[in-house]
């Protein structure tokens, strides 16, 4: 299986984006469920940039460090003690 | 004081606090926008000590301009522009020599290949923290402009038009860096689970 460097595959590619976001306007969405219905490169591609997704937004978050937000405190009330 | 960790967030009664000195306003803003502004920090510049650096740049220069603050975007957008650029100033005094990598940015090839199912609920299927390390190593490996275009958007959680205002670019552009952000870090991930479930058969 192989995803087409060629149409109609290299088209549904640049609608990639809009369609996950669910931006894409409702013609061209048909359309395209039409095409992954029949191409399995297509579906793949919809449902791993997906998973991708989700996988940042739960797990791509770099943690605050206690340490971090203490000082950043500490040097805020500092900054605020000295313009009063 | 204590019921003051569940106040409901006021953006509009913050920035008037910040603007009257509100000692608590302070507090206010670095609980709310901290965590958020130093993931956009650490995943720019790459280490902690440096991120720290930017963050703690970034709540100053907020203090101080917070009177200049027109209301025209939301707070939040305002402030991820300040990291943005702080943490952008931070890479140029770090490499002076090397230009913002958007000829790289153009020329990387995200036509995916990998075209294998990943297991359905990738996170469980897998060794967490390692599956972690990975995420963490491809999206490192982005070019700066594609991977603050996916911090923001994708795991900020911001729209197009207030990433794109942000980064200070039109939507069209921003799709455009996300598009490419996704595709490349698909493909990364795509090499994680084919290598981890190959190996593993
Ligand atoms: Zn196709």
């Amino acid at each position: 299986m192989s995803l087409s460097p060629e149409e109609p595959c290299r088209r549904w590619l640049a609608h990639l984006c809009d369609y996950v976001d669910g931006e894409l306007d409702q013609s061209l969405c048909a359309e395209l469920e039409r095409h992954m219905a029949e191409c399995e490169a297509c579906t793949v591609v919809v449902e791993t940039t997906r998973q991708t997704i989700t996988l940042y937004r739960h797990l791509g978050r770099a943690e605050l460090p206690e340490a971090t937000r203490r000082r950043l405190k500490q040097l805020i009330e500092r900054s605020v003690h000295e313009q009063d | 004081m204590c019921a003051n960790a569940h106040r409901p967030f006021d953006e509009d009664a913050l920035v008037s606090a910040l603007r009257r000195g509100d000692r608590r306003a302070c507090d206010d803003l670095v609980r709310h926008y901290a965590p958020k502004l130093y993931n956009v920090a650490l995943r720019l510049v790459g280490r902690p000590d440096e991120a720290e650096d930017v963050l703690q740049e970034t709540f100053i220069a907020a203090c101080e301009k917070i009177k200049d603050f027109k209301g025209h975007s939301r707070l939040g957008t305002w402030l991820y522009r300040i990291v943005t650029n702080n943490g952008l100033m931070y890479l140029r005094r770090r490499r002076p020599t090397v230009p913002l990598d958007e000829v790289e940015e153009a020329s990387v090839n995200v036509h995916p290949r990998l075209l294998q199912k990943w297991p359905d609920d990738p996170a469980s299927a897998v060794d967490v923290a390692e599956l972690r390390a990975a995420m963490e190593q491809a999206i490192a490996e982005l070019p700066e402009t594609l991977r603050l275009a996916f911090v923001l958007r994708d795991i900020e959680g911001l729209s197009t038009r207030e990433a794109a205002e942000v980064l200070g670019i039109s939507p069209t552009a921003l799709k455009v860096r996300l598009h490419r952000a996704r595709l490349l870090l698909r493909e990364r991930l795509a090499e994680y689970f084919t290598t981890v479930r190959g190996g593993s058969q």
